[in-house]
C-alpha cells in the first residue's frame, strides 16, 4: 500500500488529494480520494478512485473508471457506509 | 509424368526440383535468422528481469523480509504473489516503493518477454509445416508445396505435403486486462505526499458524516433498547432525540445517579442510549448537540470514558477513530446528558420526574 489513510497527494498539475480510504482487490490497491482546496484545509467533493505505477523511481497515479469505478465505488460506499 | 527419355524435358525437371529446393532452403534460412535475432532480443529482457530479480533478492535479505518461497525458484505469478504479501506487511514507505518498483520493472520485463514468446512459438508453427516425416513409405516421398509466389509455377508443380502439428491455443488477452485498459486515465505524476492537516481531517470527517446520516433510516421506536420518560429536561438539546427515544423512569434515573460517584455533573439528568451499527459519537454530537466538537465532551461524560476507551484497546484505534466511524461503538450503553455543559459550569439543575 502506497498511500495511508488521511495522507495528501499533490499531483504535478497542482491538484490535491486527501486519501479516504483504501482497499486491496485482486492483488491491486485502490484509493478512494476527494479533491481538496489549495490551502488544504476543506474538501471539493470531488471524488475518484485510483491506483498507483511507479516507474523509474517516479510515483504516478491512475484514475479509474467504468465498469471498474462503479464495482469498487461500491465497496467503498459500503465500507465507509455513505451514499 | 514427365518423359524422362527426352534429354531437354529431364534437364528441365531437375532444374525445377533444385530452384524449388533452393527456394525452400532460403526461406528455412530465413525463418532460422528471424528466430535468432528474436531469441537473442528475448535473452536480453530475460536477463534484465533476472538481474532485477536477483537485486530485489538481496534487498529483501538486506532489511530481513522473509518471503514463503524463495523467489529464484518461483514463476511470475508465484513471484508477484510473494513480493505483494511483502509489500503489504512492510510499514517503512521506502522499503515498499523500492520494492514496488522492482516488482513493476519485473512485470513490464515479463510482458515483452511473453511477446518475444509468441513471436518464437510462431517462426515454430511455421518451420513445423516443412517438417519431414520421420517414417518414410518405403522409396517414395510426397512433398506438397505451399503456394508462394517465389516457386517457379512454368514447370508442373510438385505437390508437398504440409504435416500439420496440433495447434496450440491461441493465448488471447484475459477479458480482465482488456477492460483494466479501458478503465483507466492517463497518469497522474506524484510530486509530494504528507499528512492532512487537522482542519482537512476535520472537514472530512464532516463530510463523511454527512454522507452517512443521509443514509441512515429514522430510528425506530421498536430499535431503541431503554426509557419511557416523555417530559424532558432541556428541548432545544433533546428536541432531536426527543422524536426517536424513550427514557428511563425517574426512579431508576434518580438512584443511578446518586449512587454512580463517578457523575461529576450532580444532580444533572442524562439518558442511556445504546449505539447501533449505522451511529458515530461524532454524529449524535453533530446532529443533537449542534456541534460535532462536543463528542469530546460526550466522552468524557459519566462513564462513558471506560466504555469507549475498553473498545480503543479491543480495536486498537485512536479515540477519535472510535468516535468518527460507525459499528466500533455499535451496541455500546454510553449516557448523553439532557444539558451538555463543560465541567466548570456545572449548575445544579431541578430533577424532572418521568410523567
Amino acid at each position: 500500500m502506497i498511500f495511508a489513510k488521511k495522507e495528501v497527494i499533490e499531483l504535478s498539475g497542482g491538484e490535491k488529494y486527501i486519501v479516504v480510504d483504501s482497499l486491496n482487490e485482486d492483488n491491486i490497491w485502490y484509493y478512494y480520494i476527494c479533491e481538496v482546496n489549495k490551502d488544504e484545509t476543506k474538501l471539493e467533493d470531488n471524488f475518484k478512485i485510483i491506483t498507483t505505477v511507479s516507474e523509474n523511481g517516479n510515483l504516478f497515479i491512475k484514475t479509474i473508471k467504468g465498469d471498474k469505478y462503479t464495482t469498487i465505488e461500491k465497496i467503498f460506499k459500503e465500507k465507509l457506509q455513505i451514499d | 509424368m514427365v518423359d524422362f527419355s527426352r534429354a531437354e524435358k529431364a534437364k528441365n525437371h531437375r532444374a525445377s526440383f533444385f530452384k524449388a529446393s533452393d527456394n525452400v532452403i532460403l526461406y528455412i534460412e530465413q525463418l532460422k535468422n528471424e528466430y535468432q535475432a528474436t531469441w537473442e532480443k528475448n535473452e536480453v529482457i530475460r536477463k534484465q528481469r533476472a538481474a532485477i530479480v536477483e537485486d530485489t533478492i538481496q534487498f529483501l535479505k538486506s532489511n530481513k523480509i522473509k518471503l514463503t518461497k524463495q523467489l529464484g525458484r518461483c514463476n511470475n505469478e508465484e513471484l508477484n504473489k510473494e513480493l505483494v504479501d511483502a509489500i503489504n506487511s512492510i510499514s517503512d514507505k521506502e522499503v515498499r516503493e523500492k520494492i514496488q518498483i522492482n516488482l513493476i520493472k519485473i512485470n513490464n520485463r515479463f510482458e515483452v518477454i511473453q511477446e518475444f514468446g509468441s513471436e518464437l512459438d510462431r517462426l515454430m508453427q511455421t518451420l513445423s509445416h516443412y517438417r519431414v516425416p520421420e517414417d518414410d513409405i518405403e522409396d517414395e516421398i510426397v512433398i506438397t508445396m505451399p503456394k508462394k509466389e517465389t516457386l517457379n509455377a512454368t514447370t508442373e508443380e510438385t505437390p508437398v505435403e504440409l504435416v500439420e502439428l496440433p495447434k496450440e491455443p491461441e493465448e488471447t488477452t484475459p477479458e480482465s486486462e482488456i477492460n483494466a485498459s479501458l478503465d483507466t486515465e492517463g497518469l497522474e505524476k506524484v510530486i509530494n505526499i504528507k499528512d492532512a492537516s487537522k482542519e482537512l481531517v476535520s472537514d472530512l470527517s464532516k463530510v463523511l458524516d454527512d454522507k452517512k446520516s443521509k443514509r441512515t433510516e429514522a430510528v425506530q421506536d421498536d430499535d431503541i433498547h431503554y426509557f419511557k420518560e416523555e417530559d424532558i429536561f432541556n428541548t432545544n438539546e433533546l428536541s432531536s432525540i426527543q422524536d426517536e427515544v424513550d427514557y428511563i423512569t425517574s426512579d431508576t434515573l434518580e438512584t443511578e445517579i446518586y449512587s454512580n460517584d463517578k457523575v461529576v455533573e450532580t444532580n444533572e439528568e442524562f439518558i442511556l442510549f445504546t449505539i447501533d451499527d449505522n451511529m458515530t459519537l461524532k454524529g449524535i454530537a453533530q446532529n443533537v448537540y449542534q456541534d460535532e466538537e462536543n463528542w469530546i465532551y460526550l466522552y468524557n461524560y459519566g462513564n462513558n470514558a471506560n466504555k469507549i476507551d475498553r473498545k480503543v484497546a479491543e480495536f486498537n484505534v485512536s479515540v477519535e477513530e472510535i468516535a468518527s466511524l460507525p459499528k466500533y461503538l455499535s451496541g455500546v450503553t454510553l449516557e448523553f446528558p439532557t444539558v451538555l455543559v463543560a465541567k466548570e459550569n456545572v449548575e445544579e439543575a431541578p430533577m424532572r420526574r418521568a410523567a
